[in-house]
């Protein structure tokens, strides 16, 4: 650790960015009211991903519920200030996406990944209706808990990115957000605000949002195994492996998966058609040679050649973007 | 578990070792050349019919391979030559372990213990396992109580896993859920451990606590096939059809076209309201022989009002399974239902042993005993039952 502080080319933002980084893992540094639960991978068959079974990452407390008629208002570098109540957002027209939603400090394996089908106004729409200044670039997105992230205009414009009150065809459930929730797809869930009360446009990144850099912005090419996990004991002489994987705006080209410690790869079978936003679920049937114990490694790469690394890259120091291969460990047993 | 003992029992046996090919012959055997033993402790007894060595050499290498007449008669030659010897008892004690002959393991392994059987430890939990699946789970306790617990490794495991047996057998659920959770602290690894514990909080209409057992064990055991199966049977219990669809696709992978995915299938048709396609999954798998659907096919049939249909699956689930809390409940409301108090009471009481918390059971034994006459007993039942409903989950929302 010292060695990589040291190599570091350190900044007030990446310091703050450790900080945030570490509060959000501490449960000591959390909010008293925060909630983390993860999706069970082990649980993964559809390809969406029920309510109750999506994962949740919030710091803080759930902000109390608005008034009977929440609102929501458009302010800032705009022509025309707005303010919508609930009842007319809805009445506008409506799109519905699939798309996976993946925290930012995600680690490899982990389940605070979850797909959903998402059905709201198109945030072009509601800019359209304010009119932004010429001179408008950014977006800041308020929640109602005091999160504020800031996006820049052109990611809220595509006509993917929405404002969402339905989640799976029910009303947003009280954890994701409701009444309503920015999700922004393809990019990691900490640009997905939940809970949304304004948006508020600006010329520049007042929050100086890592834009440049695009750590925490468009999520990586990424996989996870569904089966086996870290310490199953399998007795069959074959097993069909099964997991997903996502590659944010881009899609998923290959899986690939290794029983020998990463020498040689094998490719898993794509069991739906690749999309933007949206996991794969894949399978690959493994005939075991021996009993024993196996390390196995999965990996993914996307229509754009991008690859997951196998490991962490060790000048990062925040804890964000961890798409590393996940490996697992299973033993093998063979009664005699 | 038994094969490793006998071997284990070999190299740690008490004999005299004088004659050199039966050395060899033993060696071949710890070698793993277990034909090149056979043949060897063949060549010694041809010159020595007497030999203890070679007679338990080839018991043990017959036992290995199921030959059991073999086993048998070279262990019995053991004993005829040496009365006095425990081993001889305690490797037919095991063959019939092995053989599931309860009967005759137990009076073996006592007649080793009666010639000081050296590990008392390993052949007391192996003469309580017999006693109590030949039906004497309080002696089997008794037994186990005569050794201390052992605190670690396989035998400490199996040691707890026999007291949660007998506990079940006692109709003491709660007692044998907590001995095998101790199993399952020492020995992780073992499926059937993980299969008790899910089934007895089935038994006991737990399903959430049996839901959280086997989503962990279905984890650590991705191709046991009960395993899975027990997964899908608490995911429905718990009216969760993405959980059992989870479970069949993973009892799928492992052994596709099984009748219990027959069942599981059944049961997400049932969980989406296509109650036909259910109906005839469940009647498929029953005729395939899975018991579970028993149970189903009577709610199912209880449900439509034919009362006669659910009481010929209930009986019949009730014949595979008599440690299942739910299916002497609905039994004992059908049979209350038509006035066979007794029957009813058989039910009941048995549900209650099997499920004390639950609600449901406390009513239809208020109900029970207003029938009988019993008020003071009835107004008891109807008191639990008050207090009861406040936190039994399954009172609240009745199962499909």
């Amino acid at each position: 650790m010292r060695h990589q502080l040291e190599k570091a080319s350190f900044s007030r933002r990446h310091f703050a960015r450790i900080l945030g980084g570490l509060a959000a893992l501490h449960p000591a540094l959390q909010g008293a009211q925060g909630e983390t639960s993860s999706f069970d991978f082990s649980l993964l068959a559809d390809r969406i991903t029920s309510n109750p079974m999506f994962f949740i990452r919030r710091h803080g407390a759930t902000p109390a519920e608005t008034p009977e008629s929440p609102t929501f208002s458009i302010e800032g570098e705009v022509s025309r200030k707005l303010t919508f109540r609930y009842e007319e957002l809805v009445r506008l027209p409506r799109k519905t996406i699939a798309a996976t939603i993946e925290c930012a400090e995600n680690p490899a394996g982990g389940g605070l990944v979850s797909t959903a089908e998402w059905t709201g106004i198109r945030l072009q729409e509601l800019l359209e209706h304010a009119q932004p200044l010429s001179s408008c670039r950014f977006v800041r997105l308020h929640g109602g808990d005091s999160y504020v992230r800031t996006i820049p205009l052109a990611k809220a414009s595509h006509p993917d990115s929405l404002a969402v009150y339905l989640m799976n065809g029910d009303e947003l459930p009280s954890a994701h957000g409701h009444p309503l929730r920015a999700v922004i797809p393809g990019w990691y869930g900490t640009d997905s605000v939940k809970w949304l009360r304004k948006i508020e446009l600006t010329a520049k990144d007042i929050d100086q949002a890592n834009l440049l850099e695009g750590e925490t912005t468009a999520m990586q090419i990424k996989s996870a195994f569904a089966r086996p996990l870290d310490g199953a004991v399998i007795f069959g002489h074959g097993f069909v492996v099964r997991g997903a994987a996502w590659a944010g705006e881009d899609l998923v080209e290959r899986v690939e998966l290794s029983v020998d410690g990463t020498h040689t790869w094998q490719q898993a079978r794509l069991l739906d058609r690749p999309e933007p936003y949206t996991w794969v679920r894949w399978q690959w049937d493994w005939q075991i040679p021996v009993s024993g114990l196996y390390e196995l490694a999965v990996r993914a790469v996307d229509s754009r050649g991008r690859i997951q690394p196998p490991e962490r890259d060790p000048n990062r120091l925040d804890s964000y973007g961890q798409n590393n291969y996940q490996k697992v460990r299973v033993t093998v047993v063979w009664p005699k | 578990m038994a094969k490793v003992v006998l071997c284990l029992g070999l190299i740690a046996a008490s004999v005299a070792r004088g004659q050199e090919p039966m050395q060899e012959a033993e060696a071949a055997f710890r070698s793993g050349d277990v034909k090149r033993a056979a043949t060897l402790a063949r060549d010694v007894l041809a010159n020595n019919p007497n030999s203890v060595e070679a007679h338990m050499l080839l018991g043990i290498i017959a036992s290995q391979n199921a030959t059991w007449v073999s086993a048998i008669q070279n262990f019995e030659a053991m004993i005829r030559l040496t009365p006095s010897n425990p081993q001889g008892y305690f490797y037919l004690g095991q063959a019939y372990l092995y053989q599931q002959k309860w009967d005759q393991a137990a009076k073996n392994f006592v007649l080793a213990l009666e010639r000081s059987y050296p590990d008392r430890g390993r052949i007391n939990v192996e003469l309580a396992f017999a006693e109590n699946e030949a039906g004497q789970p309080r002696k089997a306790l008794q037994t186990l109580a005569n050794i201390p617990a052992p605190s670690a490794g396989p035998l400490a495991a199996q040691y707890y896993a026999v007291s949660a047996f007998a506990r079940g057998n006692l109709h003491e659920p709660s007692l044998a859920i907590e001995a095998m959770q101790r199993a399952i602290e020492i020995d992780a690894l073992n499926p059937q451990y993980w299969e008790f514990i899910i089934s007895t909080h089935l038994n006991m209409n737990q399903p959430s606590l049996a839901l959280a057992e086997a989503i962990n064990a279905q984890k650590c055991f991705p191709d046991q096939q009960e395993i899975q199966y027990l997964f899908g049977l608490a995911g429905y219990y718990m009216n969760n059809p993405s959980l059992v669809r989870v479970a069949l696709q993973n009892l799928s992978d492992t052994n596709p076209g099984s009748a219990q995915q027959v069942v599981l299938l059944g049961m997400v048709h049932r969980l989406e309201g296509k109650g036909d396609q259910a109906t005839s999954e469940f009647l498929e798998a029953s005729r395939r022989g899975v018991t579970g659907a028993h149970l189903l096919l009577g709610l199912i049939f209880k449900e439509k009002g034919d009362l006669a249909g659910a009481e010929r699956e209930l009986l019949e689930a009730e014949r595979a399974n008599p440690a299942s809390g739910q299916v002497a409940l609905e039994l004992g409301k059908i049979l209350l239902g038509r006035g066979e108090t007794s029957e009813a009471a058989l039910r009941l009481q048995r549900a209650e042993r099997y499920m004390p918390t639950n609600a449901a059971v406390q009513y239809e034994l208020a109900r029970l005993y207003n029938r009988l006459g019993q008020k003071q007993k009835s107004e008891e039942c109807l008191q639990k039952f008050k207090q009861l409903r406040q936190t039994d989950p399954t009172f609240a929302a009745p199962r499909q």
